[in-house]
């Protein structure tokens, strides 16, 4: 091949290949920031939208291993090549406390997630001992007593540990 | 050697043959340099109590770090398995929360006792600085740790956390959920608990005591002490510092057995997020009328101007002498200071909780 001809070749081949990477300076993968990113059910949250294109309309969800909750949609506003959006959105109360990922998405198949975690609702807030399910579904105190062994075993060890102690604090 | 380490030696050769062999080894001679025997009392070993309470700390923590899961959907469960379903997870949890309560109140008695006996005075002045960094990771421990649990107390100081990083804007970057939007603030803050804070606290200790040995034990603040070097003065051994020093350290490994025993370590329920319903540790409590009088911002801005006030310390009083009866001013700005913060944890422990957060 002549150098003329390959030194073309090779100007082409970097212009198309640039070509995508232009595409994609000009408009990035679009970005979601929740705020706060632990809530509790039925609190409200302020997503954020950034690097889309103005007029796109995405589909706010919650998802989780279980379930999948439409939260509403957001318009892009802006101008140029880049835009966002701002919206408050009331979590459903009935929601279990978890972790959840909010996801943006259009019908072109862009999107965006990020992570929340849902905590029970305010009405359930208490400052009590923490609590395990019974299979009865009674809430029950963690039983914190130690079997007698144990209590004994820890007993041995810090009576053990004051005499190693004293010895060493009055030992010349 | 000396007739009377020879007259010991015929008596029970074995024993120091290994004695002595160990000493080889280990490099042990270098240890017996002069101390003075005043440093063996506990005011002046309130520095190695702290440290060998953070030996359990350490030892305790990587354990309960092999069961903890640090992410905020399932911290609380994973602390729950630790109590009921890990061999001796509640015992070791509970030691780990009681060697940090005595560590945090060793290391203010440590501080207080520098500050009373002129401790900071030249040449120690930067080893004071070195100090209160290691104050600083400690209570950082302590916060951090706090909230790793995640129950109702523990989000109620994240979001306290979160509410004073916007008052301080960038520097407080770190600090807030947007800092990274791939890893939760609790597992950053997991992260800063297991290997950052505690990083940074091997550096400082190896400062401290390196600027301890090099300067030597402070002189006794007596009417007419005069701070000065005092490297290599003394009648004790350092071998004997540090013997009593492991001494009160298993003291402190009883009394944190024993108090797990009789009150294992608090765990509440599982956060709700914006709800209000507790109050934070005893070293944190303090700031909550503050908070109440000033808002968020009192939450970085008190505690700075505390530290602002202890790294004025060595500038303010510069002169050579120790005797507390010459430095009167500050030490009774200091007590006032004290009285003050015991006051405000008084006020914020008496009153019901309210709300804060905004």
């Amino acid at each position: 091949m002549k150098p003329r001809t390959l030194l073309a070749s090779v100007l082409a081949s970097a212009i198309l290949a640039g070509a995508p990477i232009g595409v994609a300076f000009a408009h990035g993968e679009p970005v979601i920031r929740v705020d706060p990113p632990v809530v509790a059910a039925g609190g409200s949250i302020t997503v954020t939208g950034t690097e889309m294109e103005p007029g796109e309309v995405f589909d706010l969800a919650l998802e989780s291993a279980a379930i999948s909750v439409s939260l509403g949609q957001a318009a892009v506003e802006g101008e140029g090549e880049e835009g966002g959006f701002v919206v408050t959105l009331t979590l459903p109360g009935d929601l279990a406390p978890g972790s959840y990922r909010l996801r943006a998405s259009t019908e072109e198949g862009e999107s965006a997630v990020a992570d929340l975690t849902v905590t029970a609702t305010l009405y359930e807030a208490n400052a009590g001992p923490a609590t395990v399910q019974e299979t009865s579904g009674e809430p029950h105190v963690l039983e914190r007593r130690k079997p007698a062994g144990q209590v004994a075993g820890v007993a041995l060890l810090a009576a053990a540990s004051v005499l190693l102690g004293l010895w060493l604090i009055r030992r010349r | 050697m000396p007739a009377a380490n020879m007259s010991t030696e015929s008596m029970t050769p074995g024993k120091n043959s290994i004695s002595a062999a160990l000493r080889e080894r280990f490099g042990l001679d270098g240890l017996a340099y002069p101390v003075p025997e005043y440093a063996n009392s506990i005011g002046y070993l309130l520095g190695g109590i702290t440290l060998a309470g953070f030996l359990i700390l350490f030892v305790t923590g990587i354990y309960l770090a092999q069961f903890y899961h640090p992410h905020p959907a399932d911290a609380h469960a994973s602390v729950v398995a630790i109590i009921t379903g890990v061999p001796i997870g509640d015992l070791v949890r509970s030691v780990h929360f009681w060697t940090a309560q005595i560590v945090t109140l060793t290391v203010l008695l440590h501080m207080l006792r520098v500050l009373f006996s002129g401790s900071y005075k030249r040449p120690r002045e930067v080893n004071w600085y070195v100090g209160l960094g290691l104050l600083a990771v400690t209570l950082g421990l302590v916060f951090s740790g706090s909230v790793l649990k995640f129950d109702q107390e523990g989000l109620e100081a994240l979001q306290h956390n979160s509410e004073a990083a916007e008052v301080i804007g960038a520097l407080g970057g770190w600090f807030s959920a947007e800092f990274s939007r791939t890893v939760p603030l609790l597992t950053r803050l997991f992260d800063g608990h297991v290997t950052i804070l505690p990083m940074v606290f091997a550096l400082l200790i190896i400062a401290h005591a390196f600027l301890v040995k090099q300067h030597g034990i402070s002189p006794k603040p007596t009417a007419d002490a005069v701070s000065r070097p005092t490297a290599g003065e003394g009648t004790s051994r350092f071998l004997t510092h540090v013997g009593r020093l492991a001494g009160y350290g298993f003291l402190v490994l009883a009394l944190a057995l024993l108090l797990s025993l009789v009150w294992p370590a608090p765990l509440g329920q599982p956060g709700v997020a914006g709800a209000e319903v507790t109050k934070p540790l005893w070293m944190f409590l303090w700031l909550f009328p503050a908070e109440e009088a000033w808002g968020a911002a009192a939450l970085p801005v008190v505690p700075a101007a505390l530290g602002v006030l202890l790294a004025l310390v060595p500038i303010v009083d510069r002169s050579p002498s120790m005797s507390p009866t010459r430095r009167k001013a500050l030490l009774l700005v200091a007590a006032l200071v004290l009285l003050a913060i015991v006051a405000s944890g008084v006020v914020a422990a008496v009153r019901p909780v309210e709300a804060h957060l905004e």
